[in-house]
């Protein structure tokens, strides 16, 4: 092993020093994969965009915090979901004389002005895939969501506190749905 | 599982299996099965394309017609050398001299402000202790307690991804599985031994300690609630990734425990209350007037201390209470009897409902409700879906086409199809809570419960079953139609006797019925072009009515 002094000479930096950049890196890392997921959704938490991005930075901030102050997590990307879900549902209760957001999803699908390159019958599968998601329940939709973003069981359990088989119910019913959207 | 060789795996375990989420053993059997089953793997391959739509929605939809961030994303690296520069200045002498040198002026403000400096010394204090330290402390105390009482059988519920098992440890460790534990519990207990876990007394400090004990990187992290300490560890060496351990603070018996395998295998234990307290039978007077009247009485001086363990009494009142709100129906509100108190949770419930459940578990005694605040979802207890929104599609297979014909054209059809798709929602709602009822109420519980809390429970699985049985009617008559057959109403389905397999039973047949009228209505194109898809669908309904009748006179006439 290199002595702190030799370290310091062979990168110009301390030890305590090279472990705060590396954390700030991994950290940094983390929020360029995992912002857009994120962002899309506290949106479909509710949260209005400007809230939304404010949201996301916030929790990657929070994140960095904890880590810095050594506590111990696992599982990174279940628990950045997890605080931005809670931080998003805490938003929208302080904010709830504003209505929630909700995106005109159909519309834009409709114009073809937004994917032109799509003709019109993916368009159509897409509008109906859209349709049968809107039809799921508000539980079976996040649980969706959440394994979307690469969460296990057990993580969007301890998101949306319920119980791990009771995900694995709201998932199954969720593709019983899908699969009839899906196979048209 | 085991006995795949012969039966098909259902669809949830496929899913589990798509997912990765079983256990070594358990994917080994089903990759069997499948190498042996065109049906199955035709299933499977359904599933995997379903979810890959997900995935291309997510790229498609929600990536391009969401709106993007309305500014660019900022530079996090300065935000997280702010956060370093602010917990350099921070130090504990700059936060304490500040808000001194502030009351200093008004010697008013020094009493409040000196007691809360000593209040923040004694907390301080409290937790100047490394977590681990906390913990190993916490754990030795636990388990010389636990060593100081009477060593009695306890039951305890151990629940999986795929089993249910309450057993009784502590005294000769016999095993009482319930109908839902169809496995056996062999893999189980490998998994714990592979992981150096007591299987014995899987609930107890002792075996979370010898755990510990034995590992050799760790992290705790403790923390106290009201009634109770929470330990969590995670480790990276072992079988066993994450274990947590609820032990109730007033005398530290381990109340609670979950554990996280290495091979993404769960398992949550929780303690079973011994026997019937004395006061559930005044509580069930009170649920049965509640399910009556919609209304709860005060149980306030009805309450057992604090320390014991909430009971089944207790759980079927809240149940009871729920059920008058028809909260008990659709997904949102769990219920668990943890320790000595029954959780009630939910999210994504509408505040005036979250409200209206407050409300009525109000009077109820050691009843806690956290159930998120989320003003966007307003749905109630039962799923609810705009029935214009089914779309089938502009393709339909030979099948669809003939319903359509018969219907009398297309708009005829999705209506048809909406309707089925509510009552297979509204039966399949009535089917989960019964099962819960059968889960939480084994006949060991029931044996031992009072013959009102009997009355009212019996009251509640026939007020589902003849809800089931309506909707299984109905939907009976539109299948009719619809396929232009006549549904074989002489089937016999063989009953049990006990109305905890019999509900099962409904359950499985309920999910069949389910998975049948799916495809019929154009989930897969494959069954759709099957040629016997509605005679089967027809015979799945059928059965599933009869079964539900059978089930109805069976708890009528009990």
């Amino acid at each position: 092993m290199f002595s702190d002094s030799l370290l310091v000479k062979l990168t110009g930096v301390l030890p305590a020093e090279q472990s705060r950049v590396s954390l700030q890196d991994e950290v940094a890392e983390l929020f360029e994969e995992m912002r857009d997921g994120v962002f899309r959704y506290v949106l479909s938490l509710g949260l209005h965009p400007p809230q939304a991005q404010e949201a996301t930075q916030e929790v990657f901030l929070r994140l960095y915090t904890a880590l810095k102050r050594g506590e111990p997590i696992q599982n990174r990307r279940a628990w950045v979901v997890r605080v931005a879900h809670n931080l998003a549902l805490k938003v929208r209760a302080q904010q709830s004389s504003q209505s929630p957001f909700e995106p005109d999803i159909e519309a834009r699908l409709a114009s073809p002005d937004l994917n032109p390159e799509q003709n019109a019958l993916e368009r159509e599968r897409m509008m109906r895939f859209h349709r049968a998601m809107e039809n799921l329940s508000e539980q079976q939709r996040r649980c969706l969501h959440l394994r979307l973003e690469g969460l296990r069981y057990p993580e969007i359990a301890s998101v949306l506190g319920i119980s791990a088989s009771a995900v694995g119910e709201f998932l199954r019913r969720a593709i019983v749905r899908l699969r009839k959207a899906a196979h048209e | 599982m085991s006995n795949l060789g012969t039966r098909h795996p259902s669809d949830e375990q496929l899913l589990y299996f798509a997912d990765g989420e079983m256990t070594a053993p358990q994917s080994e059997d089903i990759r069997g099965h499948l190498k042996a089953c065109w049906q199955c793997r035709n299933e499977l391959e359904e599933i995997e394309q379903t979810i890959s739509e997900c995935v291309r929605y997510r790229k498609i939809v929600l990536d391009t017609c969401l709106p993007p961030p309305p500014a660019p994303w900022f530079d996090i690296y300065p935000q997280m050398a702010k956060i370093d520069e602010s917990h350099t200045r921070r130090r504990l002498l700059n936060r304490v001299r500040e808000p001194l040198a502030t009351v200093w002026s008004n010697p008013r403000r020094w009493i409040p402000a000196v007691a809360m400096v000593l209040l923040i010394a004694v907390v301080v204090q409290q937790f100047r202790q490394a977590p681990s330290v906390q913990a190993a402390e916490l754990l030795r105390k636990a388990v010389a307690a636990a060593t100081s009482r009477p060593r009695t059988a306890r039951r305890i519920r151990i629940r999986t991804r795929t089993q249910h098992l309450t057993r009784v440890v502590g005294n000769a460790g016999t095993a009482v599985k319930t109908k839902t534990a169809a496995e056996s519990t062999a893999a189980l207990e490998s998994l714990f031994q592979s992981a150096h876990y007591s299987w014995e007394d899987p609930l107890s400090a002792k075996s979370y300690a010898d755990w510990r004990d034995q590992l050799s990187d760790k992290q705790d992290q403790l923390t106290r609630e009201a009634d109770h300490y929470q330990l969590r560890t995670t480790t990276d060496s072992g079988e066993l990734v994450e274990a947590t351990l609820k032990l109730s603070s007033l005398d530290l018996h381990a109340v609670e425990g979950t554990l996280q395998f290495r091979n993404r295998e769960w398992v949550e234990i929780s303690e079973l209350p011994d026997a019937p307290a004395p006061s559930p039978e005044a509580s069930m007077e009170a649920a049965g007037a509640a399910s009556a009247s919609g209304t709860y009485p005060s149980t306030s001086n009805q309450r057992e201390g604090p320390a014991a363990a909430a009971t089944p009494g207790e759980e079927l009142a809240v149940l009871a209470g729920l059920h008058s709100l028809g909260a008990d129906l659709g997904d949102p509100v769990e219920v668990t009897r943890s320790g000595g108190e029954i959780l009630v949770t939910g999210t994504g419930i509408g505040l005036e409902r979250q409200q209206e459940i407050r409300e009525q578990l109000r009077a109820m005694p050691r009843v806690t409700v956290r159930l998120s605040s989320e003003p966007s979802a307003e749905s109630p207890g039962v799923e609810e879906r705009s029935p214009s929104r089914i779309s089938v599609g502009p393709r339909t297979g030979p099948l669809q086409a003939e319903m359509e014909e018969r219907l009398g054209g297309r708009a005829a059809f999705e209506q048809f199809a909406d309707g089925v798709f509510d009552l297979t929602d509204a039966f399949m709602s009535r089917a989960h809570a019964l099962r819960r009822l059968a889960q939480c109420f084994p006949p060991d519980v029931e044996a031992q419960m009072t013959s009102q809390q009997r009355q009212l429970l019996e009251r509640l699985r026939q007020d589902h079953a003849e809800a089931l049985l309506g909707n299984v009617r109905d939907l009976e008559g539109r299948i009719q139609s619809a396929l232009g057959m006549a549904l074989d109403d002489a089937r016999q389905v063989n009953t049990s006797g006990q109305w905890q397999d019999e509900t099962e039973q409904l359950f499985v047949e309920a999910r069949q019925a389910e998975t049948m009228l799916v495809a019929l209505l154009g989930a897969s194109p494959q069954e759709t072009q099957s040629p016997e898809l509605p005679d089967q669908v027809a015979a799945s309904v059928s059965q599933l009515f009869q079964r539900a009748e059978n089930y109805l006179r069976l708890t009528a006439g009990r």
